[in-house]
């Protein structure tokens, strides 16, 4: 299978000669193309900074980072813009929705930013509110909308400019259990039916038993991988909790 | 410790609010330097008369500063509730850890205090500094010798400053602190969340509010332009209010109408609205638009009685400068009105050589005017004194009209430098230089009148522009040249003598003018007019326009722009985070700060364009009310106050966007 995603030896210290912070000591992984891979760790063990930095919003300090045989840690100015915003889609814990757009407007930005025209925009929303179940909400406000489905249409955003991947950063974080596992079932289903590849970076181990992969990582390094195989999710679970028993406490707790 | 906190509150915020304390200063400056004209004049020579003026001029500026410091006070509470208003959650923080709300209200009334005693101390050293520089137009306008550059500093201007601003300063603190007072816990912490929500105007609503606001701006136009005098007339002059006010509600309607439909009719058209950063854009706009109606209606208000009022200042200080040249032609002229029929005409020439100022003639030329009793105003309008008086209801016109033979007339052209009257043997010319006249008298042109019994045609279809006696502008409203031999038996009833000095110097021409009007010359009247008491008389008019004019110019202007820009500034810190959204999903930097660009652009320009709509008959009435006193056109001074407005406007609005840009 192709690897869509390579971590090469990364690296990212924060703070000066003094005082420095490694908040990724010498991670390399990699991802391929379809997988649903979760990133599990405690609170300040470097998750954030792994996903940023691949994300482009945050810089590596050492090491590199391959998307689509792309160096992204070569990109600079428009030409980093233009990756993110045509091979990357974004799902954040606290939405980052813009309050004064409606749902679909939110949605429909992230297209015209690539200059697709307003036909084609109404066409792609439709399909992916259709997928996601948020056909009825695409008229509302923020404001207007539950925490999950401002997760949906956050989701839908990151997704409609079909990314070659999507980078989600603890987007069950600010949601109800009933919320999370909708979500969470979306995610499954744009990952099987759609063939999305997602990264999603939590500390929770529900959340992280819908994926096909979990990486944890302890420290800013890489402690211990689980692959789901053919495993059932119950099982799959199990196995991540034992891991996290493992880690030492509760991720949860760690919060 | 509170003080410390206040110290490093303004430290931290400087940066944000740097064109709201600039605004502070130049406030301070602006009411300095028109405060303290007579010591920038001190080192004017003046005479008695410009001196007197000066002292009336200094009583109108002084009241126009009660109503500027009014301005001002509004402006800068409106700031500050908006400055407080935007630091709602650090209160609330400041209360949750435990601080009493006396304690805040004391922190406020410290920053206040810290920014305005600053921004007075750094303003008054400015406006000292400035005023050394605008002492020399004053004198300029003054067309006063400047003897010696000396440094010059008005105490009484500063302690009107120090005590006017103090009071404004005053009421601004006790303005926060009840606001403070006033404020929930609760509501402070949510203040952020509040105020994003949407709120959606009922269409229908707003298409007939347009309607209505565009009806009462249309018969408002009308009202002040070509409608003036039937609207006017059989009411007092006060009813000019009414369209103004409707002007006013016009505009604020207008623009909640056009706030509400705006976006509805934008994001309509999918094409424009789907591209790019656009729906964004739009949206941001339309909630800054929205948030503040009253306010744009207010700027815009403000915005249009600037233009009018500069380019009207400046058109009559530039009018009187030119006119002066033009109409006040001679150095002196004596007018004596003859006691009866058989009084001889005055010999000028004999009394002025008996009485020793002959010698300081470089010209002498005396004429007289006639006057028939059967040819009045009335008469010499024909039959455009119909349309005449509907048009000017409160003119009468039975009063003989001068008449002048054309040998006289030539003569004055001669000295007084206007073209010559030729007039045929049956033939009259009228002379007439008034601009509201001229057209009146272009309606009668090819009519035969009928003067001292004979029957003349007039002799050709052209006004001669010209006058008889000098002024500061274009005042004649018309006399009759005739033939010489028409009048050879009739009497006239005045003569006069029109005259040049050999000196130019100003304290010569004032001895010689005292010693002319001290003459006994017989008669049943005598009256004088002097260049020098003309440009004296409208050098006070000009200056006084000027210096109104600026003064309540600048700081509308200064006001509209500073309103402006600190919205703009306090929206962007609240926007910061969606601009951060917004470089996630992959937008360019260049396109981020284009969409800012366009937000802060349109946002500045709404209110100038319907200002400069408005102006368009705001001048006109404007053209009309000057035309009085002979100004023609404003056109000179209406670039000279666009460029005012590029400059101050502009500048607001680029310091504005720098500072919003470097924000993000
Ligand atoms: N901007 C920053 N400056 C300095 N240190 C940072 C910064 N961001 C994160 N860190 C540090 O890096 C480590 C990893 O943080 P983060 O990636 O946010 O953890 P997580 O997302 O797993 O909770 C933490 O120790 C944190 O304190
Ligand atoms: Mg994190």
């Amino acid at each position: 299978m192709k690897k869509l995603l390579q971590v090469k030896h990364v690296e990212k210290y924060y703070g000066n000669k003094n005082n420095l912070t490694k908040a990724i000591d010498d991670i390399s992984l990699s991802v391929n193309s379809g997988e649903f891979v979760a990133i599990m760790g405690a609170s300040g063990s470097g998750k954030t900074t792994l996903l940023n930095c691949i994300a482009t919003i945050d810089r590596v300090t050492s090491g590199n980072i391959l998307i689509d045989g792309e160096d992204i840690t070569t990109l600079k100015g428009n030409n980093l813009n233009k990756f993110r915003r045509e091979k990357l889609g974004f799902i954040f814990q606290d939405f980052n929705l813009l309050n004064t757009l409606t749902g679909y407007e939110n949605i429909a930005l992230a297209l015209a930013i690539q200059n697709i025209s307003a036909k084609e925009q109404n066409d792609k929303i439709k399909a992916i509110a259709k997928t996601l179940g948020i056909e009825k909400i695409l008229d509302r406000y923020p404001y207007q909308m539950s925490g999950g489905e401002k997760q949906r249409v956050a989701s839908a955003r990151a997704i409609v400019t079909n990314p070659k991947i999507v980078l989600a950063d603890e987007p069950t974080g600010a949601l109800d259990s009933k919320s999370s596992k909708a979500l969470l079932e979306t995610f499954e289903r744009l990952n099987q039916t759609l063939g999305s590849t997602i990264l999603m970076v939590t500390h929770d181990a529900f959340a992280a038993s819908y994926a096909s992969r979990v990486i944890f990582i302890k420290d800013g390094k890489i402690f211990s991988e689980l692959n789901r195989g053919d495993d059932s999710r119950k099982t799959f679970f199990d196995n991540i909790i034992d891991v996290i028993t493992l880690l030492g406490g509760n991720l949860n707790d760690a919060c | 410790m509170l003080a410390k906190l206040a110290f490093k509150n303004i430290k931290k915020s400087f940066k944000d609010y740097a064109i709201y304390f600039c605004t502070l200063i130049l406030g301070v400056v602006i009411f300095y330097i028109f405060n303290s004209l007579d010591s920038q004049t001190a080192m004017l020579r003046l005479s008695e008369s410009t001196s007197s003026l000066m002292r009336m001029m200094e009583e109108v500026l002084s009241g126009v500063s009660i109503f500027i410091s009014c301005v001002l006070g509004f402006l800068i509470i409106y700031a500050s509730r908006f400055l407080i208003k935007k630091r709602n959650q650090e209160f609330g923080i400041y209360l949750t850890l435990g601080m009493s709300k006396r304690k805040i209200s004391t922190l406020i009334l410290l920053e206040t205090l810290i920014a305005g005693v600053m921004s007075l101390v750094i303003g008054l050293a400015c406006g000292v500094l400035i005023s050394q520089v605008t002492s020399v137009f004053v004198a300029k306008l003054f067309e006063a010798d400047m003897e010696q550059f000396a440094f010059n500093f008005s105490i009484a201007a500063t302690v009107k400053t120090l005590i006017y601003f103090g009071i404004i300063y005053l009421v601004v603190m006790i303005f926060d602190v009840v606001m403070v007072g006033k404020c929930k816990l609760i509501e402070l912490l949510q203040a952020e969340k509040k105020n994003e929500k949407i709120r959606l105007k009922n269409p229908a609503l707003c298409i007939v509010l347009f309607l209505a606001s565009v009806a009462m701006m249309g018969w408002s136009y009308w009202a002040v332009t070509d409608g003036f005098y039937t609207v006017i007339s059989n009411r007092p002059l006060a009813f000019i209010l009414v369209p103004i006010g409707l002007g006013c509600v016009g505009t604020y309607l207008l623009f909640w109408s056009i706030s509400g439909m705006a976006l509805r009719i934008i994001s309509s058209c999918k094409n424009i609205y789907g591209r790019k950063l656009n729906s964004f854009t739009f949206k941001q706009l339309s909630s800054k638009i929205n948030s503040m109606v009253a306010s744009i209606s207010i700027i815009c208000v403000m915005l249009f009685m600037t233009i009018c009022l500069l380019s009207s200042a400046l058109s009559i200080a530039n009018y009187f400068n030119n006119s002066i040249q033009k109409y006040a032609s001679a150095d002196m002229e004596v007018e004596v009105y003859r006691e009866s029929e058989t009084q001889k005409a005055t010999d000028f020439e004999k009394i002025f050589s008996e009485n020793g100022v002959l010698d300081d003639m470089s010209d002498l030329v005396t004429v007289s005017v006639y006057s028939d009793p059967n040819f009045n105003y009335g008469d010499s309008l024909g039959l455009a004194l119909e349309e005449i008086t509907a048009q000017y209801p409160y003119i009468t016109f039975d009063a003989p009209i001068d008449i002048m033979s054309s040998s006289d007339y030539n003569k004055l052209a001669d000295i007084l430098q206007m073209e010559s009257a030729k007039v045929g043997a049956n033939e009259y010319a009228i002379v007439v230089n008034y601009e509201t006249w001229i057209y009146s008298r272009t309606l009668e042109l090819d009519s035969k009148m009928n003067i001292f019994g004979t029957n003349l045609s007039p002799n050709g279809s052209k006004i001669v522009d010209g006058f008889n006696i000098i002024n500061g502008g274009a005042f004649n409203m018309g006399f009759f040249v005739v033939p010489d031999g028409i009048i050879k038996n009739e009497v006239p009833y005045k003569d006069f003598a029109v005259i040049n000095y050999f000196t130019q110097e100003h304290d010569d021409q004032v001895e010689l003018n005292e010693k002319i009007a001290a003459i006994n010359y017989g008669g049943s009247g005598v009256s004088f007019d002097s260049k020098i008491r003309i440009k004296e008389n409208s050098i006070g008019l000009s200056a006084m326009a000027t210096f109104v004019g600026l003064y309540l110019g600048l700081i509308f202007l200064i006001s509209s722009a500073a309103i402006l820009a600190l919205k703009v500034l306090s929206d962007t810190i609240d926007d910061r985070e969606k601009y951060n959204i917004l470089r996630k999903i992959g937008a360019d930097e260049k396109q981020i700060k284009g969409s800012l660009f366009k937000q802060e652009l349109i946002f500045f320009l709404l209110p100038l364009v319907l200002a400069l709509i408005h102006t368009i008959f705001g001048i006109k009435f404007c053209l009309m009310i000057l035309e009085t006193i002979g100004v023609t056109t404003l056109l000179g001074s209406m670039i000279t106050t666009c460029i005012i407005i590029v400059l101050i406007y502009g500048g607001y609005f680029i310091a504005a966007y720098a500072c919003s840009k470097n924000m993000l």
